[in-house]
């Protein structure tokens, strides 16, 4: 009697064990691939953006995933080298059956992944600051080849030069110097500072370059500070950004410092330490999530994306990590809407309009895939190892 | 002691479960191998590499795996010709990247900015590269010692800077694209399978042409440097000469190699040509084995290969593959095919003294 009701225990168990796990496994996760700079000269910046997307998918799934199917992030490392980013997409198509991109983090790489993603029509929301991969055609004889699948989620970097020129227009701030990185990044804010300062009458009196690996630059500041300039704006990413502050207090320059809009990061008080005091940059609102005033329909919504960020990664949220977030929020929210096929998602991605994000309010149009605007940024400053809003 | 024997036989006896002569015939058929690998003359391995080539895409379907095996091929080819400037002229450049991007640029721009035909633009980034590496080589090879590599490191790095800096050019750091896929007549090579058999004809070209000239005078002569500089100067063998020649070479491979780069992922920028890649081949050449042809090959494919396969060790994939090196540089020196045939002849060495 007692072994025959032994029996019955284990074959219950048993039974309900297949039928738990039949169940599991007929809801197979919905996969999306997360191709990042995880190592090489941007693996900081690829790193958050990682944990911004791992952070927004547990979220979904918390929430019960999309019609009970989990979603899933397939990772691949870029090595911050445009051959291995097309080597990590291609193994990632083959391998995974993916929805969706998100992903990469330079621009060198999301250029040499963009014909590929175009021709195998899949979305991808990439990170590149770099505004080139929406604005240039495909093939070069046809204007009109702009790329269809392709999205990114951070402003462009023309309207964060913009809002530097327009605090400075408001603060009487008219003559200015401008020094940046002899690479990639810095050499697009000289053509985007060019085109922006005239606009609200700002004069660019000097222009200073130097190498990316420099380590002193108080030559050109003094160049720069012989001038009689009001205000210095110095357009770099990594330890740059930290050794022109020290320098500018070493000179005992007055004219105030502006920084890019990548120096919104923990980071810059790694590199800049207590120069970093007073430096002014644009940035995304999660930084400076609780002195938004109440009005601000973004508010609710950044700071409890800071809280989970906090709790989860036990440290503070940069300003890259806005960009990896949105992203991510955006798809899922076009596979809650359209269901896991890739073209309904592009065109869902594509109809986002007024979708409250952590970078700003969306409005993505065939014309636009960024759909971020000037109003967006924040100009904030640096004080006592935190960050201030200005207005 | 006699009890000790009788113990380390029992040993044997139990564990022991591959018959001594089998174990031997394995033995000699890997060392059969690596003695085939290692010689110049070797036809067969020939044959072997070109059936390979027609039948791997029978058994490969995945495009991942196509573009690692073109990668690897790509970076053969510049492996074999830095292998016969380090392993027969015993120099070293550590200006490969710029070779290498020097191809490509002079394929992408030519092509793209000024409607040039393909296989032409091709040809004249192969002289163009060769008379640049004439230039850097002429000087710095005159003297004795590594002043070579000075040269092409400052080089390798001046190239990489103007990438960026002609920006009406070479589109800057924002990088150039739209470049056209080859074409033979209306065959375009726009996929990864066309790519493959582009790419794999000429590695098994370039390492036929480079197998051909180890055996033909200008390799003797070169061996012989390599051998030792002084004597070869004493026997007429104008060094200087040889070793500009085999550079002028090796910087043209590259540059072929550049070019089918340039084709095969139509979009090129300054970041892929940097001086880690310069480090990555001569890295390659040393793990194959300096010298040893069919060690590039090997160097190219397993650095390719390990280097992607780590990847599931996630962000410490770089460290990994630094221990890698590390083991490889610590117990195999000579390189892989090298020191395996070193290894193999010492075992034999052992018995035979044994016995």
């Amino acid at each position: 009697m007692n072994r025959r009701l032994l029996t019955l225990v284990v074959m219950v168990i048993t039974v309900s064990f297949m039928v738990g796990s039949s169940l599991c496994y007929s809801a197979e996760p919905i996969k999306i691939a997360g191709i990042f700079a995880l190592t090489g000269r941007a693996a900081h910046i690829g790193t958050a953006q990682k944990d911004a997307v791992l952070l927004a998918i547990d979220e979904a799934n918390q929430q019960g995933g999309i019609n009970g199917r989990m979603l899933e992030m397939v990772m691949e490392d870029t090595e911050s080298n445009p051959t291995k980013a097309v080597m990590a997409l291609k193994k990632i198509l083959e391998s995974q059956d993916v929805v969706a991109i998100i992903g990469p983090t330079l621009t060198g790489t999301a250029m040499a992944m963009r014909g590929f993603i175009e021709k195998e029509k899949i979305p991808a929301f990439m990170h590149s600051g770099g505004d080139v991969i929406l604005k240039a055609p495909l093939d070069k004889k046809d204007p009109n080849s702009m790329p269809k699948w392709t999205f990114k989620s951070p402003y462009k970097a023309a309207d964060a030069m913009g809002k530097i020129c327009q605090y400075m227009n408001k603060h009487g701030i008219k003559k200015i110097g401008f020094v940046y990185s002899n690479e990639g990044f810095g050499k697009d804010g000289l053509r985007n500072v060019k085109v922006q300062a005239p606009k609200y009458g700002v004069e660019i009196v000097a222009q200073e370059a130097f190498q990316p690996k420099d380590i002193d630059m108080t030559a050109q500041l003094t160049r720069i500070n012989a001038k009689g300039v009001d205000a210095i704006i110095a357009w770099t990413v990594g330890p740059a950004m930290g050794i022109i502050a020290k320098n500018i207090k070493q000179l005992g320059i007055k004219a105030p410092l502006f920084e890019c809009h990548g120096a919104g990061d923990p980071i810059f008080w790694k590199v800049a330490g207590e120069s970093g005091e007073g430096v002014m940059m644009p940035s995304t609102k999660i930084v400076v999530g609780d002195q938004l005033p109440d009005s601000d329909i973004q508010k609710k919504k950044v700071l409890d994306y800071v809280k989970a960020y906090q709790t989860k990664f036990n440290r503070e949220p940069g300003t890259m990590v806005a960009y990896g977030a949105d992203a991510a929020f955006i798809i899922i929210d076009a596979i809650k809407k359209v269901g896991p096929d890739r073209a309904k998602i592009r065109d869902a991605i594509e109809n986002t309009t007024g979708y409250v994000g952590i970078s700003g309010i969306y409005n993505i149009s065939p014309q636009d895939h960024n759909g971020l605007s000037m109003d967006d940024i924040v100009m904030i400053k640096a004080t006592k190892g935190g960050w201030k809003l200005l207005d | 002691m006699e009890n000790r024997k009788g113990f380390s036989l029992n040993i044997s006896k139990g564990h022991n479960f591959i018959p001594i002569e089998r174990k031997r015939t394995i033995e000699s058929c890997l060392l059969l191998v690596n003695r085939m690998l290692l010689k110049q003359k070797d036809n067969l391995c020939f044959g072997i590499l070109a059936l390979v080539i027609v039948a791997i895409p029978m058994f490969v379907e995945s495009k991942y795996y196509f573009i690692v095996l073109n990668v690897i091929g790509l970076n053969t080819i510049v492996v074999v010709g830095l292998n016969l400037l380090i392993g027969f002229a015993g120099q070293i450049s550590l200006g490969h990247a710029a070779f290498y991007g020097l191809g490509s640029y002079f394929s992408g721009i030519l092509t793209v900015n000024y409607g040039f035909p393909m296989w032409p633009a091709m040809l004249v980034g192969m002289l163009a590269t060769g008379a640049v590496a004439y230039l850097i080589g002429y000087p710095s090879l005159k003297l004795r010692g590594h002043y070579l590599v000075m040269a092409t490191l400052g080089f390798g790095i001046i190239i990489n800077i103007l990438m960026g800096e002609l920006e009406q050019f070479t589109g800057g750091h924002d990088g150039l694209m739209g470049i056209p896929p080859l074409t033979i007549g209306g065959l375009a090579f726009d996929n990864d399978l066309k790519n493959f058999y582009l790419i794999w004809s000429f590695v098994f070209f370039f390492m036929l042409a480079a197998r051909n000239l180890l055996n033909s005078r200008v390799g003797r002569a070169l061996r012989a440097i390599h051998g030792s500089e002084v004597a070869a100067n004493s026997l007429g063998i104008n060094t200087a000469d040889y070793k500009v020649k085999v550079f002028v070479l090796s910087a043209m491979f590259a540059s072929v190699s550049g070019s089918l780069y340039a084709h095969y992922i139509t979009f090129i920028s300054p970041s892929s040509y940097d001086f880690y890649y310069s480090i990555q081949v001569v890295t390659m050449v040393i793990v194959g084995g300096m010298g040893s042809l069919w060690g590039s090959l090997f160097g190219a494919g397993i650095l390719t290969f390990i280097s992607e396969a780590l990847h599931i060790a996630e962000q410490y994939h770089i460290i990994a593959y630094g221990i890698f090196l590390c083991l490889v540089l610590v117990f195999l020196p000579e390189g892989i095919v090298v020191g395996i045939y070193n290894f193999f002849l010492k075992i034999k060495t052992r018995k035979a003294i044994i016995k």
